[in-house]
């Protein structure tokens, strides 16, 4: 499917009301995390919202549980920029500004829960053709072209990237995005004080310790999470929910 | 390059987020079960000061020097009659059964240590804490080795950090000196 195709389905299907997409189990060798003699931790079936969640559902969300609105959400849970521009207009846009606290509290409203890193980046390494595009020069770079380019408050209108072979669409090009474990990355201050001899956690050793140099879209995308606080909201970080195979909705 | 002009803005949003954190247990609700499989909140220990850290029994790397640090803060505080329940909770709690819970309390000595309470949840009420905390953990999918921080939380009673160290080579000086004295067997 071509962009346009993709833009044209996305008239015809109003995101905000596209049920989430099944993705198939399977193996995937993320950027990082495997062990010397790993190449690749297997990933279970699971759903994932076709998008981003809307501003309308987010709305919805608010009717019913008030104690998530700016006015009412614990600061211990949310920082100042929570919600700080937030209007119910641009119905289809996603929402941002969005603590991890509140993205988990509405994912878990819905049955469902916040993807894992892992199943985050599996599902982002498809592109429209094929399961694995993270090694494909063309793909990766499209993705850094929209991480080049500045923001403007338009941008949460565009489609975001194409429908891809799970039928997920704009896990690039439109926000980043809340994973559940998104600060699992460096897990100590200072690996070298803890005797970690996981030489990919030292300085300078991040990029070419990966499992996939070439994948420097990925590289920035943790780097990013591993920025964010639980309480943080920015004005280009949302989230969309997974859902167990069993319990997918 | 305006690349990075982006995304180290993004990053510096992020690092100022992360400021001033104001840090407390009880912000959100999380069930666990004790070691005679009875339900606890961590609301049960409102309103008296414990300390509170995370380990998982199988855990070779730095767990056995965090369980041997608390063994030796639970005596330095009974020595200066500040004695505190030591909250530990699992980071596996599929894999620390009520056996392997027990088996972990005789490789250590403190199965007559009364004052530590070994909570066992689900991965979800693991995340929700830990996130409360900003405490970081992975599990590797394949080998079940969990990668995680080191750090011992001293909590009020009304569930908020009253300060932290690191489980393994921090001196406990700082930590032994926040805890208020108190009646002793409170």
């Amino acid at each position: 499917m071509n962009a346009t195709a993709g833009v044209l389905l996305l008239l015809l299907v109003p995101p905000a009301f596209a049920e989430p997409v099944r993705l198939p189990g399977g193996k995937f060798a993320p950027l990082f995390g495997l062990d010397v003699g790993q190449t690749a931790f297997p990933v279970s079936a699971f759903s994932l919202d076709r998008r981003p969640v809307t501003r309308a559902q987010w709305s919805e969300f608010l009717e019913s549980h008030p104690e998530w609105t700016k006015a009412k959400a614990p600061k211990s849970l949310v920082d100042d920029a929570y919600l700080a521009n937030f209007t119910p207009e641009q119905r289809d846009a996603p929402v941002t500004e969005v603590s991890y606290f509140a993205a988990r509290a509405y994912c878990g409203w819905r049955q469902g829960r916040l993807p894992s890193t892992l199943e985050w980046e599996y599902a982002a390494a498809a592109d429209e053709k094929k399961a694995d595009a993270s090694r494909d020069a063309a793909f990766v770079a499209r993705i850094l072209e929209w991480y080049g380019k500045p923001n403007r408050p338009d941008d949460l209108l565009q489609p975001g990237s194409p429908r891809n072979v799970y039928g997920v669409e704009a896990l690039h090009g439109l926000v980043w995005e809340w994973t559940d474990d998104f600060n699992a990355l460096f897990v100590s201050g200072d690996n070298r004080q803890d005797g970690d001899k996981n030489a990919k956690f030292m300085c300078g050793a991040g990029a070419t310790g990966s499992a996939r140099r070439e994948d420097y879209a990925a590289f920035m995308r943790y780097a990013m999470r591993s920025s964010l606080a639980p309480r943080s909201s920015l004005p280009r970080l949302g989230f969309r929910c997974a859902f167990d195979a069993r319990s997918a909705q | 390059m305006t690349r990075w002009l982006v995304v180290s803005s993004l990053l510096a949003a992020g690092l100022a987020a992360a400021e001033e954190t104001p840090k407390n247990v009880l912000a959100l609700p999380t069930s666990w079960k004790d070691e005679s499989g009875k339900s606890v909140s961590l609301e049960t220990f409102k309103g008296r000061w414990y300390a509170l850290t995370f380990v998982y029994t199988s855990c070779a790397g730095s767990c056995p020097l965090t369980t041997k640090k608390l063994k030796r803060l639970d005596a330095a505080l009974e020595k200066a009659e500040k004695p505190l329940e030591l909250a530990v909770v699992s980071l596996d709690p599929t894999h620390d059964t009520p056996e392997q819970v027990k088996g972990y309390r005789a490789r250590y000595g403190i199965e007559e240590a009364k004052r530590w309470r070994i909570l066992v949840g689900d991965d979800a009420q693991v995340r929700t804490l830990t996130m409360l905390l900003e405490f970081k953990y992975t599990k590797n999918p394949e080998s079940g080795v969990i990668l995680h921080d080191n750090t011992v939380y001293l909590v009020r009673p009304d569930g908020s950090v009253a300060t932290s160290m690191s489980s393994l080579d921090q001196p406990m000086d700082e930590f032994l000196a926040a805890v208020p004295k108190q009646k002793r067997g409170k």
